[in-house]
């Protein structure tokens, strides 16, 4: 097979992969273009956390690997889905929409394919020539596609300490999935999986909307989404920030789920989406204990203590193996879990205004990010009504502690707070697109509704 | 404010309700994201510019030819590298390590015979400026590399016999 037919097989296993694992675990028949995508995040995180575990028992991950380890699990969960399916009742349609694909609306999906083209262009037309995109991730990428984690010299080279050796590996394992498929590394090629990442996240993105605004809406504002400059600057270029922000959206549309339909395996769901946030990037820990705060406020009485608990359960469950190796690896300067000790207090009040500054300016780029920002600020003051809902409370509670770890590592960085602004905002505000994205969906609807609301 | 403006839910008012919901979507929304794309240094642009200019001078596509160059061409074992000091700024250091330390793995890259650690270019120039002549290389390195730092704010590349090296 040649390398493109290879990198699209790949894609397609993930996606079958992550579709019978959620038929299995949902029993639900209506498989509509946002379940497909459901299923390619669930497929891509599974895949790159079962490859670090075999990874941990000194498997490398070559193409009989990768092949055998997706078909095996395709064929044990397809057979999983049919006993689940014919054992258990359909789940129901979010609010009554969830069901409406994009299937039947070509002209939605026409309109995503400028952005699509782009990114595409940009993986795989382009060699991989981002500073971060070479030298960390694909760096990790080469490494654990070599060597199995074990026995890497690499994660104890100190004078490798600029690639972040403790940064985790899904974005790396990810690649080194394709590679494996390859039979070799293809730097260019290796890239070929971020397309299917930025379509996944918008079609999830779409699913949440779909909740919330009408289809017309709704699909304008993904292709709002989808041309969101920034997005398009960063979703084709190797680094793994919207490979993070594909599984935020996941857990959050999830979460959401749970909180309107009280079904235990969306909570469950979440919370494993959140897990792969946590091996994706060093920011998917803070996300995943603000979203485990968020739920705790905003879920249904009674289920207030449940809900962080499974929530938080799930998440370490999973990620135990990455935070075990994690304790053996060389401690650099850049260690921001032993500055939450006492004395951060001062160092981040005295950077308080101008990181506040910096994210406001940011907000207001147009360069980066259009009017996306100012139109959640517009629609927030004409949709108030939606205050009152508890999606909405979870929403606003997870984006505000979610960007209060921010706004704390930029307070303790050892680097010059204002030059990592400069090189990472941009980057680190992808992270809240989709908590962003929703919330103006939601106040969307509000402000729609207002009137039927009050009837 | 609003209720005031569109009372009911008579036909009228609904259609309006989703005129203004529309033209919130695309005036603050798409429209913005268009004029940013259109923009003459617009990211998009860019990407696309960079796909048409493949010729040598274009600096992604040179770097990239670089890196496959030196992974064919260099020996199995630690590779050495001599960075040239002459003209050689944090940024040209930082980009020439790191790339070469992505292109040549699985060797290992060797710029000290000490381990250090190294953060940033400026920790890379501090090395080199620190290390005066040529280091004594190790028996483990294979082959050296001295790279120099060129006009564009670049840097050239020359894979040299181990005993030059040493």
């Amino acid at each position: 097979m040649s390398i493109p037919a290879l990198a699209l097989a790949y894609a397609g296993l993930l996606t079958c992969v992550g579709v019978c694992a959620l038929k299995a675990m949902t029993a639900n028949p209506e498989l509509d273009n946002s379940r497909y995508a459901a299923g390619f995040a669930l497929g891509a995180g599974g895949t790159s956390i079962a490859l670090f575990w075999l990874s941990l028992l000194s498997i490398r991950p070559g193409r009989a690997v990768v092949a055998g380890l997706l078909c095996v699990t395709l064929t044990a969960l397809y057979l999983a889905s049919r006993r689940m399916s014919s054992s258990t009742p359909a789940a129901r349609p979010w609010s009554g929409c969830f069901h409406a694909g994009l299937r039947k609306f070509p002209i939605f999906f026409t309109a995503l394919l400028p952005g699509l083209a782009l990114v595409t262009w940009h993986a795989v037309g382009t060699p991989l020539f981002e500073g971060d995109a070479v030298a960390i991730w694909g760096l990790k990428a080469k490494v654990v596609y070599e060597q199995p984690v074990r026995s890497a010299a690499y994660f104890h080279e100190i004078e490798k300490s600029y690639s972040h050796l403790d940064y985790p590996l899904g974005a790396p394992f990810l690649t080194a999935g394709l590679y494996g498929l390859f039979g070799g590394v293809d730097d260019r090629w290796g890239k070929s999986v971020w397309p299917f990442v930025y379509l996944a996240f918008l079609c999830l993105c779409h699913s949440g909307f779909r909740a919330y605004v009408e289809r017309e809406i709704a699909a304008g504002l993904t292709v709002v989404a989808s041309l969101t400059p920034a997005l398009l600057r960063w979703a084709g270029s190797g680094l793994a920030d919207v490979l993070l922000a594909m599984y935020l959206a996941a857990s959050l549309i999830h979460a959401l789920r749970w909180i309107e339909q009280g079904i235990r395996r969306d909570l469950v769901l979440s919370a494993v989406f959140a897990a792969f946030s946590v091996f994706t990037k060093n920011e998917g820990l803070p996300i995943a204990l603000s979203l485990a705060c968020a739920l705790g406020f905003s879920a249904p009485p009674g289920r207030r203590r449940e809900a962080p608990g499974i929530f938080l359960g799930t998440t370490a469950l999973i990620s135990i193996p990455w935070f075990l190796f994690l304790v053996h690896l060389p401690q650099t300067h850049e260690n921001y879990w032993s500055k939450i000790a006492l004395g951060s207090g001062p160092a981040l009040f005295a950077r308080l205004g101008a990181i506040l500054a910096a994210l406001m300016r940011e907000a207001l780029r147009f360069r980066e990010w259009g009017g996306i920002w100012i139109l959640l600020g517009t629609l927030a003051f004409l949709g108030q009504g939606a205050f009152q809902s508890r999606a909405m409370r979870f929403l606003w509670i997870a984006i505000s502690l979610h960007l209060a770890a921010y706004v704390w590592a930029y307070g303790v960085t050892p680097w010059d707070v204002a030059e990592l602004i400069e090189v990472s905002l941009s980057r680190i505000c992808l992270h809240l697109l989709p908590a962003g994205l929703l919330l103006i969906a939601i106040h969307l609807g509000a402000f729609q509704r207002y009137r039927h609301s009050r009837t | 404010m609003l209720r005031r403006i569109l009372p009911t839910d008579s036909p009228a008012d609904l259609k309006l309700r989703r005129i203004i919901a529309w033209v919130l979507v695309t005036g603050l929304g798409l429209i913005p994201a268009l004029a940013v794309i259109a923009m003459p240094d617009s990211w998009p642009r860019g990407f696309v510019s960079n796909f048409r200019n493949r010729d040598p001078g274009s600096k992604i596509w040179g770097t990239s030819d670089l890196m496959s160059g030196i992974a064919r061409s260099a020996p199995p074992g630690d590779i050495g590298l001599l960075f040239n000091p002459d003209g050689l700024t944090p940024a040209t250091a930082e980009f020439a390590y790191y790339i070469l330390s992505y292109a040549l793995y699985p060797r290992r890259v060797i710029l000290s015979t000490s381990p250090a650690v190294l953060r940033n270019g400026d920790d890379i120039v501090r090395l080199i400026a620190a290390g005066g002549a040529p280091p004594a290389w190790p028996e483990s390195v294979q082959a050296v590399i001295a790279v120099t730092a060129a006009s564009d704010a670049s840097f050239r590349v020359e894979m040299t016999s181990v005993r030059a090296g040493r």
